[in-house]
């Protein structure tokens, strides 16, 4: 009788005992995601939730220590992204964007730069990420628990590039083709321009600061059009401007924005010579085009566009602007560009 | 003797149900198309071979598919006439099914632009191109189908009618006419709008399929300049 009431007793501290256990609670279903949001760091708060960690029992000193691994779009094996510990604090349910707060600070963060830098290359979060956690006691040498948890992107390299107008070229301010790179389950792209008009302004500054050229502009889901349609106030000739375009995508949480770079431009001065203008405007269309040594040689000045002779495949002649907005007017029916 | 007779009806009922199971090995035999033009990098596998560069007069069978890179352009001649015209980055997979009176055509556009010219359908005879989230049956009308990159289709009508399904939850059922275009959404819902002249220029556009050359001669050498232009 004694024996089966200790037992008894046995079983009730057992179950009545607090168990150590941590839950893992990832969110797959967002579309696209900032990569920085994977990023613990006491300096960066980072405000989109991507996961969330329940801890029990709750109200005693823990540490929890995660490893980020990623495993690439069309491989087989996870790479060790990552791995992070926090200082001790006092147990309760946490989400990604309270690590690095006052509460939860990180002790230390290491990463594999290499795997690091090609992931913020591709921009966003694309292939599957795996997410373990483990909750340590406070001496951070007792495991208690661990999760783990792989997180798949539905969209893949999601990057937002500003193909045209290119970084340092001039271009004539009546016909600049803004063209970017297509983004998945975009809603509408809008657009923002301005003027620089200090070279010590970082291009960021020079964009938001004062009146814009274009203010955040919807464009609806084409991924081309010309600065001049959207401009809602003149672009001076002979000006430096800058321009972002960005992907703005439903989802959870009122969505997401999806940035391009910001890319700086010249626009021709009023008083170039003819001659340059149409050196200008065939480098900027062919720069668009299937790249051909023609690109290389207008800019070294090696070609001298006033002694070209320009022929049709039935031996008439064009001129110079003829082809020019040919080319303008066709760029996506132009094959290739061949040395003869 | 018995026993072979057994194995051989064995062998009979095997095929019957693996011709059953897997339609794929039924199709194979027919033709669908001839790929009659070939622009640049253009590729097609069969249903038993890796992909491999596609030339001039091709045949096209059943569950065969055909894809094109970067200004790259395929011209298709179907059975009945009717003409696809591949534009860069597409891809399709043709499927022919035989009928008593015809020959139904159903040309998967995975990802990309085509334009059709789709001869008159008669009898049992279908024109269908089908998309991610639509199924278009063509009876002899001329236009333009693309994916766009938020995943809807775009199908734009040049001539004649083309009946237009959703696959989407909100299954939609639509007869888009001549001179409009409509977006078949991926939730299903279809939107219908006058073409635009913006669209109409994209059709024209991707219409030509034509390679000529402009020649630039300069103190640097002779460029040609390869474009695409109106047959």
């Amino acid at each position: 009788m004694k024996l089966k009431l200790f037992l008894f007793f046995l079983l009730f501290v057992i179950t009545a005992s607090p168990q150590n256990s941590i839950n893992l609670i990832v969110f797959p279903q967002l579309v696209n995601t900032d990569f920085s949001s994977l990023i613990p760091s006491n300096e960066l708060q980072n405000n989109v939730r991507v996961f969330c960690v329940e801890i029990s029992p709750q109200g005693v000193p823990v540490i929890i220590k995660g490893v980020f691994e990623w495993r690439k779009t069309g491989s087989n094996d996870f790479l060790e992204l990552g791995n992070f510990e926090t200082r001790s604090f006092i147990s309760r349910n946490f989400c990604n964007e309270d690590l690095g707060s006052a509460e939860i600070s990180i002790k230390s963060f290491n990463s594999n730069r290499d795997l690091w830098n090609e992931n913020l290359r591709i921009g966003v979060p694309s292939g599957t990420y795996r997410i373990n956690v483990m909750l340590y006691d406070q001496t951070g040498n007792n495991l208690l628990a661990q999760d783990t948890e792989n997180l798949s992107f539905l969209n893949p390299a999601q990057t937002l590039q500003i193909i045209n107008p290119r970084v340092g070229l001039t271009y004539d301010a009546g016909n600049i083709i803004i063209e970017w790179t297509p983004v998945l389950g975009v809603d509408y792209y809008s657009i923002t321009a301005n003027t620089r008009t200090n070279p010590s302004q970082s291009l960021e500054e020079a964009l938001n600061s004062g009146i814009p050229l274009v203010n955040n502009r919807n464009v609806g889901i084409n991924t081309s059009t010309n600065l001049r349609d959207i401009l809602e106030r003149e672009l001076v000739p002979g000006s430096e401007a800058v321009i972002q375009v960005v992907a703005n995508i439903s989802g959870p949480s009122g969505g997401n924005r999806l940035f391009s770079q910001i890319v700086n431009f010249y626009t021709l001065t009023p008083d170039a010579p003819q001659t340059s203008v149409l050196n200008l405007r065939l480098r900027n269309i062919l720069s668009r085009l299937p790249s051909s040594p023609l690109l290389s040689l207008l800019e070294n000045n090696q070609i001298n566009l006033s002694e070209v002779t320009i022929r049709r495949d039935d031996g008439t002649i064009m001129t110079v602007e003829e082809l020019l907005e040919f080319l303008e007017s066709n760029p996506d029916n132009i094959l290739r560009i061949e040395i003869e | 003797m018995k026993k072979i007779y057994k194995i051989f009806v064995l062998i009979g009922f095997v095929f019957l149900f693996i011709g059953a199971t897997n339609p794929t090995l039924i199709y194979t035999s027919y033709t669908a198309a001839i790929v009659t033009k070939v622009i640049q990098d253009v590729k097609h596998k069969t249903v038993d071979s890796d992909w491999i560069q596609t030339k001039p007069l091709t045949q096209l069978k059943s569950n065969d598919l055909l894809n094109t890179g970067k200004r790259s352009v395929a011209v298709l001649k179907f059975v009945d006439g009717s003409i696809l015209r591949v534009r860069e980055n597409t891809t399709i997979m043709i499927f022919a099914d035989k009928k008593e009176k015809g020959l139904v055509k159903n040309t998967k556009l995975e990802n990309g632009k085509i334009v059709f010219d789709v001869n008159k359908q008669i009898d049992d005879d279908k024109f269908i191109i089908t998309t991610p989230t639509a199924v278009a049956t063509i009876r002899g009308t001329s236009g333009l189908v693309e994916t766009l990159s938020d995943g809807s289709t775009l199908l734009m009508v040049e001539t004649g009618i083309v009946e237009v399904e959703s696959l989407g939850d909100k299954r939609e059922t639509k007869s888009i006419e001549a001179g409009v275009t409509s977006v078949i959404n991926p939730d299903g819902s279809i939107t219908t709008n006058v073409t635009t002249e913006e669209q109409r220029k994209n059709f024209q556009s991707s219409n030509k399929t034509n390679e000529k050359f402009i020649q630039i001669q300069t103190n640097r050498g002779n460029f040609r300049v390869y474009y695409l232009d109106s047959e």
